[in-house]
């Protein structure tokens, strides 16, 4: 069955070699289905030209290696794919992903500002920061850094007044309705509640990036000896972090 | 393996490049390569190197450079006013080093960026598939004093090579660049991006991430910030302060901000030139 005219994606020339395509306004499960069903698409049917897919919450960003000669023909090529492509796609088909973190007072360095602004405790703090399942909608910001949907609103807790020189890779806060993982080393406002020994990002490991669109993660408690042992046995081989990859 | 230079003062944002990484901006990883494509083409091609072979970029000069091997190069882009042993030396023309003899760039007379390429380019380890240096991604290093750089291969026995006059870039300090518009200019009020299209902007500084721009504020129907999406080198950004930011090479791959567009690629080099305090229209291509 064809679908009706009004889902069709609006597009968009947004330069010589690049093209968008918007499937709403807002962060919303329907909208990102869209967007990963939209990402298989235009990178299946792109042509030889395809150098590359941007998805964000709401819009899909195709890149090609040269400029495009006809643009409208390449998105009414994208736009018929679309259009007889089947319905279903799910979380299912994406990857799960079991995110080891420490929420150790070694690392939570604003649990308490967590808690006091939350009215929660910390143990409440960990079981609804580790009791849920996130999607990962895009990665940006820094290299590896995931976007991930969506915190339980009874965490959301104000950024720092004043951000952090430095917060090492691997750290796990909570920055208003967000949260996440810093894939590097860097200045940031978001409250400290733990840390993964996963390292997110390295450019020379075979998988570069732990994270893709799509991925389904859970953060899971480990004790500080836990996270110890992880950190040690990674660091002997980083290619072991595969492991933790289940289908 | 040919040692071929010393860096004795870094100078300003010196970093090696070439065509840049793509196909990682999906995972937050930045384009990079060179800022002036054009000029960086230009010199493997003056040098009959593959269109892809490293080279040596920095901003505005106080770069200085012991030669540690006989060889040839060539200079691109920015008139940085280069001395071999104090003896000026061309642009846009291949040349002879000798070892022991040092290079320095004095002062920019034309232009911001120039471009330093060996016969068989730099060598220099390839990450996810560039050698472009891009730092805050732990991508290589940016140039250092002592660092040692590296040509690939020896100088050739060929002739020397130089571009043709009619083909070398003027680099202007007031210049007019075409604009893809943006799915987002419905967020700026009307008159506001008629006058945008209508003023002069001044570059205010900026790096390899982007050039801050300074002139008439533009102004939102209801404040700049919108859902993250993909942004590219040459993006037009608007924070909520007005000023538009120019992204370059090492642009962002996703940005929060309202944009007016996409420079032209074929004008972009030409904003990439500017130095502090030079000037930039823009005119909107037709929708």
């Amino acid at each position: 069955m064809n679908k009706s005219y009004e889902q069709l994606p609006e597009a968009m020339i947004t330069g010589e070699n690049s093209l968008r395509f918007s499937f709403g306004s807002r962060v919303e499960k329907d909208t990102y289905y869209k967007v990963r069903k939209f990402c298989k698409i235009a990178e299946q049917h792109s042509g030889h030209y395809f150098q590359e897919i941007v998805p964000s919450f709401h819009t899909v960003t195709v890149y090609f290696k040269k400029e495009l000669t006809e643009p409208n023909e390449m998105i009414e090529r994208l736009l018929t794919k679309w259009i007889n492509s089947k319905e279903e796609e799910s979380e299912r088909m994406e990857r799960k992903l079991r995110i080891p973190v420490c929420y150790d007072d070694t690392f939570s360095l604003d649990m308490d500002r967590v808690t006091s602004h939350t009215g929660l405790t910390r143990e409440e703090v960990i079981s609804l920061h580790a009791g849920h399942t996130y999607t990962v909608y895009m990665i940006g910001f820094l290299p590896g850094f995931p976007y991930l949907g969506k915190l339980h609103e009874r965490l959301e807790t104000p950024r720092l007044p004043t951000p952090r020189e430095k917060v090492s890779r691997g750290t796990v806060g909570i920055g208003g309705s967000q949260t996440g993982i810093y894939s590097l080393d860097c200045p940031g406002g978001w409250n400290i509640i733990g840390k993964t020994p996963f390292e997110l990002y390295v450019p020379e490991r075979k998988e570069p990036f732990f994270f893709q669109a799509g991925d389904q993660l859970e953060f899971q408690p480990v004790t500080l000896g836990e996270f110890h042992e992880i950190s040690k046995e990674l660091a002997s081989d980083p290619e072991e972090i595969k492991r933790f990859i289940a289908d | 393996m040919i040692p071929l230079f010393r860096v004795k003062k870094a100078g300003v944002y010196g970093s090696i490049q070439d065509m840049g990484r793509p196909g990682y901006q999906r995972f937050g990883v930045p384009v990079s390569g060179a800022m002036d494509f054009h000029a960086f083409r230009l010199g493997n091609y003056i040098l009959g190197n593959d269109t892809n072979c490293p080279g040596l970029e920095f901003f505005l000069g106080g770069i200085e450079l012991e030669i540690l091997n006989n060889h040839r190069i060539v200079i691109t882009g920015a008139d940085l006013g280069a001395k071999l042993d104090g003896q000026p030396v061309p642009n846009w023309k291949t040349f002879n080093i000798y070892q022991g003899q040092t290079l320095i760039f004095t002062r920019p007379v034309q232009g911001s960026i120039a471009y330093v390429m060996p016969e068989g380019g730099l060598l220099s380890e390839e990450l996810l598939g560039s050698s472009s240096v891009y730092p805050k991604g732990q991508l290589g290093s940016p140039l250092k004093k002592e660092m040692i750089l590296f040509a690939r291969q020896e100088k050739s026995k060929t002739f020397q090579r130089g571009l043709c006059r009619s083909e070398i870039p003027e680099y202007s300090a007031d210049v007019k660049v075409k604009v893809w518009a943006s799915p987002h200019l419905d967020r700026f009020q009307p008159d506001s991006l008629s006058e945008f299209f209508q003023s002069t902007y001044q570059i205010k500084g900026g790096d390899r991430m982007g050039y801050l721009l300074e002139g008439t504020p533009l102004r939102f129907i209801n404040g700049s910030d919108i859902l993250s999406e993909a942004t590219q080198f040459g993006t037009i950004q608007v924070p909520n302060s007005g000023q538009p930011i120019i992204l370059m090479a090492d642009a962002q791959t996703i940005g929060g901000y309202s944009t007016i567009g996409k420079i032209a690629r074929e004008d972009l080099w030409k904003v990439v030139q500017l130095r502090r305090g030079g000037k930039v229209r823009f005119e909107e291509l037709a929708r």
